[in-house]
């Protein structure tokens, strides 16, 4: 979205893809004081039935977010924001963050949004609603 | 526990933080702090400072990292979900309190077994009123 450009239902986000790495997992576990070895000690999680360590709970969210932020660019804020984490990820998979603008009124509008893995399963439903910046 | 709150003080966010957070995800923007600072705050587990090693379950997880007084020894966690309302700026450098309490907690059966299913709701506030209400879920089993 860009400029003026006023937002429809119907409009969709630009995708956001993200394949989370080992590092990644760590740093977000480090920045977030999460030392729950299923994000960080593939022995462990080897250990627990998984191939590899998982993807946090709040990452998915987050990399929702950052997809309809990149989107909206500055042009709205943030009101609510809510997701479900649905489905397990972990690292090496290739995750894909999509939104649609489902309801617009004069003080903002809502999408919903999903991340998708590469199997077209649903790890991630969500939905934002955000308040237009008037200028 | 249901209903019951628990309040501390977790002391303030600094600028630094929310930058080594957003550094950790794909593609995320420094351009809206409003959210990444509300995201931040939402998204750490653990606000004690202090070394709990000896407090650590055997899966790194600690007692307070979900509900401080909840008694969660044997079960394994995992986050569900999250909503979020943000009510104002997170404001950088001013202290601030969480109000945490369990609001609901419920046993159901799964295919995989009994699941444990809690809903932990926390108001996160300045002396300028409330910043960002998070209702959070969690799965136990």
């Amino acid at each position: 979205m860009t400029g003026d450009a006023r937002i429809e239902v119907g409009m969709t986000i630009h995708p956001l893809e993200w394949s989370p790495t080992n590092v990644q997992l760590f740093r977000f576990s480090g920045a977030t004081w999460n030392a729950h070895r299923i994000h960080y000690d593939s022995v462990y999680a080897q250990r627990e039935g998984y191939n590899d360590v998982l993807v946090q709970s709040h990452l998915h969210g987050c990399q929702l977010l950052a997809a309809l932020l990149n989107w909206v660019d500055g042009r709205a804020r943030l009101e609510r924001f809510r997701w479900q984490n649905r489905h397990l990820a972990m690292v090496g998979d290739v995750l894909t963050c999509t939104g649609t603008v489902v309801h617009t009124d004069d003080a903002g509008f809502e999408c919903d949004l999903q991340e998708v893995n590469g199997d077209g399963i649903v790890c991630a439903p969500a939905w934002a609603r955000l308040a237009y910046n008037h200028v | 526990m249901i209903g019951i709150t628990a309040e501390r003080c977790i002391g303030a966010i600094v600028e630094k933080e929310v930058a080594h957070f957003l550094s950790a995800i794909t593609g995320a923007e420094a351009l809206d702090r409003h959210a990444w600072s509300g995201l931040y705050l939402s998204s750490v587990m653990d606000w004690n400072a202090e070394p709990v090693a000896e407090s650590m379950r055997e899966d790194g997880t600690t007692e307070s990292q979900v509900l401080s007084g909840a008694s969660l020894s044997g079960l394994r966690l995992m986050g569900g979900g999250q909503e979020l309302e943000f009510h104002q700026d997170v404001p950088l450098g001013e202290e601030i309190v969480v109000s945490t309490q369990l609001a609901d907690a419920q046993l159901r059966e799964a295919s995989s077994g009994a699941l444990l299913l809690l809903t932990v709701q926390s108001v996160f506030e300045t002396s300028a009123g409330p910043i960002l209400t998070r209702r959070e879920t969690f799965i136990g089993r």
